[in-house]
């Protein structure tokens, strides 16, 4: 939430909803496409 | 989805997780005093999970999701503001947040939990889902100006790897291996990292009394 923080100091809540939505989106999509492991990796 | 997305301060709501919810809870809170932000979300998981026979009731599974309840309550200390300096408005959003909360719970455990699809595809699905739904509405209510400092561009991203993309993979890998009511209580965890993180990133001070 310290990050919540200070991305509200230039966007709004909803801003920052979409923003880390797609990040998170695109994360994602490079994870899978390279097929590396995540959940699994990080506790194995 | 998004964890504490909208969610302003650090007083954690049921947050971690959601699509659009993050923006429910982020207006609740406007109308919240800070210190009234108990989780409920396990308490409402749990009710929900045994409601449903998706998961069964035992006794140190009560036990420790009402301890964990009272100390976030003791934390919280609504008291000391006065019990009713909060809108009914604000309540209702944050009660409806959080029961809003414990059905994704249940229901992935219930539907999307048997091995047939990974975390790594159920939270694929859901942000993608997330993704688009706020994407057609925010035309219409994400129509305020933006200030993109380093500050916050770094602020949105460490949220998007790692408050959404990254949690929400293990978010689906604890549902498939622990159940929905433990993996909920994760929750009780988000006041102790924010405490931390806020005195790290933010150089916020820590009382006894914190959050």
């Amino acid at each position: 939430m310290a990050f919540i923080k200070i991305a509200l100091e230039g966007m709004s809540p909803i801003q920052i909803v979409l923003g880390r939505l797609v990040v998170a989106a695109v994360m994602i999509a490079v994870v899978a496409y390279r097929k590396e492991c995540l959940a699994r990796c990080l506790v194995p | 989805m998004p964890g504490p997305l909208g969610a302003p301060g650090r007083h954690g709501h049921d947050d971690q997780h959601r699509s659009l919810l993050p923006v429910r809870v982020g207006r609740a809170a406007h109308h919240l005093k800070p210190r009234r932000r108990p989780q409920r979300t396990p308490l409402f998981t749990l009710l929900l999970a045994v409601s449903t026979h998706t998961e069964r009731l035992t006794a140190p599974r009560l036990a420790g999701l009402t301890l964990g309840f009272v100390g976030v309550v003791i934390l919280a200390a609504p008291w000391h503001d006065g019990a009713l300096h909060s809108s009914l408005l604000g309540i209702g959003a944050a009660v409806l947040a959080s029961a809003c909360y414990a059905a994704s719970y249940v229901y992935a455990r219930r539907f999307l939990s048997d091995g047939a699809l990974s975390p790594l595809v159920l939270s694929s699905g859901q942000m993608i889902a997330g993704t688009v739904l706020l994407r057609l509405l925010a035309p219409a209510i994400a129509r305020q100006p933006v200030t993109l400092t380093a500050n916050v561009v770094t602020s949105v991203i460490v949220l998007g790897v790692l408050g959404t993309g990254v949690a929400y993979v293990l978010n689906y890998r604890l549902i498939t291996d622990e159940g929905a009511t433990a993996a909920s209580t994760v929750t009780y965890l988000l006041p102790i990292v924010a405490v931390l993180l806020g005195l790290a990133v933010l150089a916020e001070a820590i009382g006894w009394t914190s959050p």
